[in-house]
């Protein structure tokens, strides 16, 4: 918004400080002219008072009037049971002169409350205007005098009464401090605007705390005092409040409110820019809730109109002229939408309108069968809803006007009858539907209809009849199918060639936050909880990252129901992006620092954590670690799993403990790692094991990933498994995801996947003990051993592989120490302390040291001798709570008893 | 000092132009804006009798009984319902009609009240 590189900004400098500049936009020449100098504000609201003040005293007096008429009349008539005395006008005193002047009085209230509302009438009127989007251009006023054909528009008569308070106030409280008005003076006075305080409680922030510190940027300026005609808004005042009129007309409404406004005060001042930032609230965070409320506002507008006009809808089964012939059985067997609609009984269908005017758009063209395709949970029922409700209020083409929505259940049609019979059931509706010609039908999930007994002996296709009758015109019909079954069962029939298919697509980022939006007010009031924007966000976000296998909206709000569900419960009042990621994570089963914390933090210590729990393997754990960061950074745009890894290397030299502290560190425990021992898998038709098979057992793999499918996913033994079962892991590695047995998806995108293998590991230890470099035997081992053991296309699909070195005898000696420690951690529990010494732990390593494999015998080593003997001492109850075990310098074990209590 | 005198003389002018407007008011745009009033209520009440759709389907079956028989009772039916929504139709309009009338005798009753009492 920087002013001297904006070559649309040609205002000059005099111009600005006199504020006689506008923006051109479109057509369209927007000034800001109001009247707004200290008496004039002043004198605007003595007016209002001496009206307020002036109205008041007319409805007192009017009460009297009618208080003295029932006084007159309580007293000439016996307290009203002389009837004669009820014609009060033919009868003479005080009191009634003093009625009829009462009445004088209440007559002329209700005219002051016309012209109020007269006033409000006219700018209704003129404000709806609507700017054609193109470029904006800030000019003076001297240079579009020349330019024809442009509107001139005053911003500051659309804005609403009470925005147009908060201005005044803005210039008053700047003259009391002897300033320009400023966009600050203008942010503080909006601080105090009730639904400016709705959208920072949306927010998360506390307006007090950003008045504190914009008020303490605005300092009183010491100067001469300003006489008033002195006194001119700053030019980027009014830029923000014309700007704010372009911002209204971009989100529909026919006035400027608080909310345009303090958004364009935010975009319009550097400094308060930063300042939100600082609490972590970027302008299209700002935009976005604004516009939820803007959506809000509409939709109650639009209810409003909805219910008027819904009054002219017949709300029984026939039509107007009555014309349509009874149709008793649809009755039985369907449910009237448009009924259900007109008393309010659908939800509400937001931001479809695309959709729904495709469908109209087919019809029109000649179409009878819409079939609406889309994932389950897209929302395609609540595009049928939204056409029942534009039935209900008749904004629909011509030849849908005054007709009936009526959904067929197919259960119900086909429940406790034989294939015959229902089809007879269907032809029987069929035909009321066709007569009564004020029908339209609406099918959910008409793939339930199609081959009911496909084929069986006593084949039927249910949607044979519909067919005919769609072709023959004789009906207009919607349906909806899922994308899947569609392809499957509905294309290529005759149905599918009947009928038009719209799709209804999933709703992303700002359609998804508006569609969602929504529903919040409607949840709110049912738990009595508050959501902040930022929650909003992160039950799409997330959701989006985590939950792969179903679609927006359905997944997002469910997860909100569950959250406002879970804070009812636990006393929760408001609901941020934290507690959100926690539900969101016990329904994903994700960890939850995972689904809410910095990963980029995490990745970027990864070898400083891993080393505190794994020795040496320097070059290995670097490439791991700056693989997963590779794998990381592209994972947003990338359908791939979190990171793809080969480890080489003999047994015993850390492969799976690697891949095990991998997954304490990333995932959060072990117990995220799933394991699979590929040597199991050798035969072609273990695939079966692996995958499941239809209507059979489950798959291992497949099963384990669905069930978790934030994990690691270790392949040991790799290449000893069948050529064929590796090739199904291209396609993990490649898209991320397997399809099972059963033919569902599953997803992989949130796995780590290591696999491990002893191919070329004799080669392996031959060359390090010939102290080749690391990279020269991974060159060769790529070109030569591995290749004989993996297809080529299958190695060059993993982001790392990683050649383990064997261990040194150093290395082990840390290894045990790092044991003992774990030992040492669990005796802890029991109350027993371990001591160990230097040469006690070189001795242990000597003896478990093997170089051909590495590691390995020396945990077995520790088992056998030391925690063994520890085991037989406790059960023998020589050890006991408070003694310390010392492993000595000659690896034997003492023990040095504890103080007796 | 003078400034106050200034805005009070000022603002007891807007308010004086204000209750002088009152009359012409409710002779001119109260008027009008009755009229339109009216006119939306009994639009309404068309619209929800539906009598112009009765109309336009005198001749067409009810129930979509198109023999000779059914449509005889068709016409009869639809002409009995044109005649009662019409009777219904005629006396909201005789109500909307005084209540107009209602209206612009409103100030004389009270003039001649008023004038009655002081008398």
């Amino acid at each position: 918004m920087d002013k001297q590189i904006n070559e649309n900004y040609r205002v000059s400098k005099k111009a600005a400080a006199a504020g006689e500049f506008g923006l051109l936009y479109g057509k369209n020449y927007l000034v800001w002219k109001a009247h707004l100098k200290t008496a004039q504000i002043l004198m605007r609201r003595l007016e209002k008072m001496v009206y307020r003040g002036l109205e008041g005293a007319a409805m007192v007096f009017g009460i009297i009037g009618v208080a003295a008429l029932l006084w007159w009349l309580a007293e000439n008539t016996n307290w009203f049971i002389d009837i004669d005395h009820y014609a009060f006008w033919q009868f003479e005193s005080k009191r009634l002169l003093i009625f009829w002047l009462g009445i004088i009085a209440l007559l002329y209230n209700f005219y002051r409350l016309k012209m109020e509302g007269r006033l409000n009438d006219l700018f209704k009127v003129e404000a709806a205007v609507n700017l054609s989007s193109t470029e904006k251009a800030w000019l003076d006023e001297q240079s579009v005098k020349n330019l024809k054909k442009i509107k001139r528009i005053n911003v500051s008569r659309y804005l609403l009464p009470s925005t147009f308070r908060v201005v005044e106030n803005t210039v008053l409280a700047a003259i009391k401090k002897n300033q320009n008005p400023s966009i600050k003076h203008l942010f503080v006075a909006l601080l105090s605007d009730n639904s400016i305080q709705a959208v920072m409680g949306r927010l998360g922030i506390d307006p007090r705390v950003l008045k504190n510190k914009v008020e303490s940027w605005i300092r009183p300026n010491s100067g001469v005092k300003k006489s008033a005609d002195d006194i001119v808004l700053e030019p980027n005042l009014i830029e923000a409040l014309l700007d704010s009129y372009v911002l209204a007309s971009e989100f529909g409404n026919d006035k400027v409110s608080t909310l345009e406004i303090w958004l364009q005060c935010a975009r319009y001042d550097a400094q308060i820019n930063e300042l939100l930032y600082n609490y972590d609230i970027d302008l299209r965070k700002v935009y976005n809730t604004i516009r939820w409320f803007s959506i809000n506002r509409q939709q109650v507008r639009r209810w409003h109109e909805y219910r008027r006009r819904s009054i002219f809808k017949p709300g029984k089964q026939m039509d107007r002229a009555y014309t349509a012939v009874a149709t008793p059985l649809l009755n039985q067997l369907g449910r009237d939408l448009t009924v259900a609609a007109k008393r309010g009984r659908l939800p509400f269908c937001v931001a479809r309108d695309k959709e729904i005017e495709e469908v109209f758009t087919h019809l029109e063209s000649g179409s009878c069968g819409v079939i609406l395709s889309g994932p389950v949970g897209v929302g395609k029922y609540t595009v049928i809803s939204g056409i029942a409700q534009r039935m209900v209020s008749e904004e629909v083409p011509a030849f849908m006007r005054d007709k009936r929505l009526v959904e067929i259940d197919v259960a119900r049609l086909i429940s406790g009858a034989g294939a015959s019979e229902s089809e007879g059931r269907l032809m029987a509706v069929m035909d009321e539907a066709t007569h009564s010609g004020n029908i339209i039908l609406a099918i959910r999930d008409i793939e339930n209809m199609i081959g009911v007994s496909a084929g069986a002996e006593q084949s039927l296709d249910l949607s044979e009849v519909l067919v005919s009758a769609i072709d023959s015109r004789q009906l207009i019909c919607f349906a909806t199918v899922t994308d899947v079954n569609w392809s499957q069962y509905v294309e290529r029939t005759a149905l599918g060639n009947v009928m038009k298919k719209v799709d209804i697509e999933e709703p992303l980022d700002d359609q998804a936050i508006q569609i969602i939006s929504s529903k919040i007010g409607a949840l709110e009031g049912k738990h009595n909880v508050y959501f902040t924007y930022d929650a909003l966000e992160a039950s799409i976000k997330l959701t989006m990252q985590y939950m792969h296998d179903r679609v927006l909206p359905e997944k997002a709000i469910e997860m909100l129901e569950l959250a406002a569900a879970q804070a009812k419960k636990q006393e929760v009042k408001v609901i941020d992006k934290l507690y959100m990621g926690k539900v969101i994570s016990e329904a994903t089963n994700i960890p939850v620092q995972r689904a809410t914390a910095e990963e980029g933090k995490l990745l970027l210590n990864l070898e400083k954590k891993i080393h505190e729990q794994l020795i040496d393997q320097e070059e290995a754990v670097k490439i791991v670690a700056s693989s997963m960061r590779r794998a990381r950074a592209q994972l947003q745009s990338n359908k791939r799993p979190i990171a793809n890894f080969l480890f080489l290397g003999p047994t015993g030299v850390g492969k799976t403990e690697l891949a095990k502290t991998l997954s304490r560190i990333y995932f959060g425990g072990e117990e995220f790692m799933i394991r699979v021992d590929m040597s199991e898998y050798q035969h072609p038709d273990s695939i079966t094991k692996l995958i499941g098979e239809p209507r059979g057992n489950k798959g291992y793999l497949t099963e384990a990933v669905r069930t978790q499918p934030f994990a690691l996913l270790l392949l040991d033994e790799f290449e000893k498994a069948n050529s064929n079962i590796l090739n199904l892991f291209l396609q993990v590695m490649e898209d991320g995801r397997l399809t099972d047995g059963y033919g569902q998806t599953v997803d992989f995108t949130n796995t780590i996947i290591i696999a491990t293998s002893n191919a070329g590991a004799v080669y392996i230890q031959e060359q390090v003990r010939a102290s080749v470099p690391i990279e020269k035997i991974k060159v060769e081992l790529l070109n030569d051993h591995l290749q004989k053991v993996l297809r080529p296309e299958l190695i060059n699909r993993f982001d790392g592989v990683v050649v383990f070195k064997p261990l040194s005898i150093t290395d082990v000696e840390q290894i045990t120490k790092l044991m003992l420690n774990k030992l040492a951690v669990n005796m802890e529990k029991q109350g027993i302390a371990l001591e160990t010494t230097v040469s006690g732990i070189k001795i242990l390593a000597q003896q478990g040291y093997d170089p051909q494999f590495g590691a390995r015998p020396l945990r077995r080593l520790l088992q056998d001798t030391i925690e063994s003997q520890i085991a037989n001492q406790i059960l023998a109850g020589e050890l006991t709570r408070r003694d310390t075990v010392i492993i000595d310098s000659n690896a034997q074990i003492q023990v040095r008893k504890g103080k007796i209590l | 000092m003078g400034y106050s005198l200034y805005y009070i003389t000022k603002i007891a002018a807007v308010v004086a132009r204000d209750v002088l407007f009152f009359p012409i008011w409710w002779y001119s745009l109260g008027a009008i804006n009755l009229i339109i009033g009216i006119k939306n209520f009994l639009v309404g009440q068309a619209q929800m009798m539906a009598i112009m759709v009765w109309i336009k389907n005198i001749f067409k079956p009810m129930y979509a009984q198109s023999d000779w028989q059914g449509r005889i009772i068709s016409f009869f039916m639809r002409l009995v319902q044109i005649i009662l929504r019409s009777i219904m139709m005629a006396v909201w309009f005789l109500i909307a009609f005084f209540v107009f009338i209602a209206w612009l005798m409103m100030p004389l009753i009270i003039i001649i009240n008023i004038y009655k009492q002081l008398k």
